[in-house]
């Protein structure tokens, strides 16, 4: 594994419809990003024995895998030589990701007991009358 | 637009989004395919935030194991790298042989989530035994069958560099496999905290 640089996708005449655009490659080598992602990849599971603040351990966790991730896209999918709107293309489910959790937070705190009671029965034809309860005179 | 037209716009050299048609379509794919891991995910902590007996993930699966999963993995998105590196300077044996690599860490992975996969279920943790479990095995699982996507699209790669198919000149097809390759990594890192440390 040697220590070049990363080169350009597009750099050279292998693609040959594709080379319109030259970029030159720059930033980190291919074993700088594998040896960040291993190192991040053991501080993971350090922190996951830590005796920490829940919250805090939770945010360190989510800011590491957010980092390997984009290592990973922008050095290994060659994201770095791609357009803004590639860069929107790739980060659209990640926006998802989000909207859908926090979208999802209120009901989501309600729990599931409701279900797990059966209370819960859209489909179901409405009870004729509510039940009576003892000791009510009826109308 | 009769199909001439279309095939001839397709073979042209325009560049939409400033790439190449078959990366935008391999980009497009991972895009919309990110989109089902999300939806995954965020199901997963939907159920889990209004599940008050949600377990530590850290006392059902086993951490240490999956960690060295996840770095077999990492080597093989470098392993997938390099294979393009050497086909973009025709290098076609180093190709085979980054590839053969990359091939080798994704039937290692696997195997071990087979492993790991039977001695959960051996414990009594099932698809059925609760949201816990059920998300673990349809997300993991999801994952999984992309890696087996992966396996093969691999191993058909392998096949082509081999026979001479794929050459400096069809670096692209390497490219797009290594695109597909990476995505199926930076989504197991995600995986890998949300379900496994968090």
């Amino acid at each position: 594994m040697d220590h070049a640089h990363a080169p350009s996708p597009h750099g050279d005449a292998s693609h040959g419809s594709h080379g319109a655009a030259h970029h030159h490659g720059g930033g980190l080598s291919y074993f700088a990003v594998f040896m960040i992602l291993l190192v991040v990849t053991v501080a993971e599971v350090g922190v996951a024995y830590l005796p920490m603040h829940s919250g805090l351990k939770i945010f360190t966790f989510i800011a590491m895998a957010l980092y390997k991730a984009v290592m990973v896209a922008y050095y290994f999918m060659h994201l770095k030589f791609e357009s803004k709107v590639m860069w929107l293309v790739a980060s659209a489910p990640l926006f998802l990701g989000v909207l859908i959790t926090v979208g999802t937070y209120p009901d989501s705190e309600k729990g599931t007991t409701p279900f797990k009671n059966g209370v819960l029965r859209p489909w179901s034809p409405p009870a004729d009358s509510a039940p009576v309860e003892a000791g009510q005179p009826k109308h | 637009m009769s199909q001439t037209v279309v095939a001839e716009h397709l073979l042209s050299e325009r560049r939409p989004l400033g790439a190449a048609w078959d990366k935008l379509m391999m980009w497009l794919f991972l895009g919309s395919d990110a989109m089902g891991f999300a939806g995954l995910l965020g199901a997963y902590a939907a159920l889990r935030l209004g599940d008050e007996r949600w377990p530590v993930p850290q006392e059902v699966l086993g951490i240490n194991f999956t960690a060295l999963m996840t770095f077999v993995l990492i080597c093989s998105s470098v392993t997938m790298v390099k294979s393009f590196e050497a086909i973009q300077r025709d290098d076609r044996r180093a190709c085979w042989q980054w590839l053969f690599a990359t091939f080798l860490g994704g039937v290692f992975f696997l195997a071990g989530q087979c492993y790991e996969y039977t001695h959960l279920v051996q414990h009594g943790v099932t698809i059925s035994s609760g949201n816990f479990a059920g998300t673990f095995f349809c997300t993991t699982g999801f994952h999984g069958c992309h890696v087996l996507g992966g396996v093969i699209l691999l191993g058909n790669a392998l096949a082509k560099v081999s026979s001479g198919q794929i050459t400096k000149h069809q670096a692209n097809v390497i490219e797009n496999v290594g695109l597909y390759w990476h995505f199926v990594d930076l989504v197991w890192i995600l995986v890998f905290t949300f379900i496994y440390l968090v």
